[in-house]
């Protein structure tokens, strides 16, 4: 390992390091949020769906289709996709229970922050020219960025069906 | 089954869901699935539920 990028790797962890301390300071400065009876109970539910998702995908894909695809597609591409099909299972499962917000949160703050994870993943997906699905058997870092646009865009498009919905149902339970 | 009994109490207090709903400290969606029967409170909220409006557990909660 040459100096450089151990220079690299310490820059990062203080760079995630902060953002963390950052974050995790505005979480406790911010309001009671906190997610109710009900939501805690919807959180579980979709936690368990998304965990026997995950893990029968990761026995189908071990057992039955390493062997064939391994070549052609990164293993460690197909692992992150199935963890990340398991988060976008247990994501929509809160957003569509009314479970993901907590209790005096607004949407807005997420929407703009999916928004810009949208721009910036994409950005970085199309202005790299490499697209191969296998490189020396590693994930294409520009693919993984795709796979996380579609990822996020899945999840906005969900928030924004959900706010039409909340509206109608707003509308009715309160006439 | 719905609870029409938390509905009416609810409007007679002139409260919306939202107003009930930040009251007892949990979101507009659980108030309107305990009112739809969707989702039965615990007795913790259901006694949050009470205090708001001004009733017992009897008068809301039982049949």
């Amino acid at each position: 390992m040459n100096n450089s990028f151990l220079g690299g790797l310490l820059f990062g962890f203080v760079i995630v390091f902060g953002i963390f301390l950052v974050v995790s300071f505005l979480a406790r400065k911010g309001k009671n949020a906190h997610y109710d009876e009900r939501q805690k109970i919807i959180r579980g539910e979709g936690y368990k769906i998304s965990f026997i998702t995950v893990s029968i995908l990761n026995f189908v894909y071990g057992c039955m289709v390493y062997d064939s695809t391994s070549s052609i597609i990164a293993p460690q591409l197909v692992v992150i996709t199935i963890a990340l099909i398991g988060l976008l299972i247990y994501t929509l499962y809160c957003i569509f229970n009314d479970a993901y917000l907590q209790v005096g949160q607004k949407i807005g703050k997420w929407i703009g922050l999916i928004i810009l994870v949208i721009i910036g993943n994409g950005y970085a997906a199309f202005s790299n020219s490499k697209r191969d699905f296998n490189i020396k058997e590693l994930a294409n870092v520009s693919l993984l960025n795709i796979i996380i646009v579609i990822f996020f865009s899945i999840v906005l498009i969900s928030f924004l069906i959900k706010q039409y919905m909340l509206r109608k149902d707003e509308n009715n339970e309160e006439s | 089954m719905k609870n029409l009994k938390l509905k009416s109490a609810r409007a007679a207090k002139d409260l919306s869901q939202q107003q009930l709903a930040d009251l007892c400290e949990v979101s507009r969606q659980t108030i309107s699935a305990i009112e739809k029967g969707d989702y039965n409170p615990t007795i913790n909220l259901c006694i949050a539920i009470c205090k708001a409006l001004d009733k017992t557990l009897d008068e809301l909660f039982w049949e």
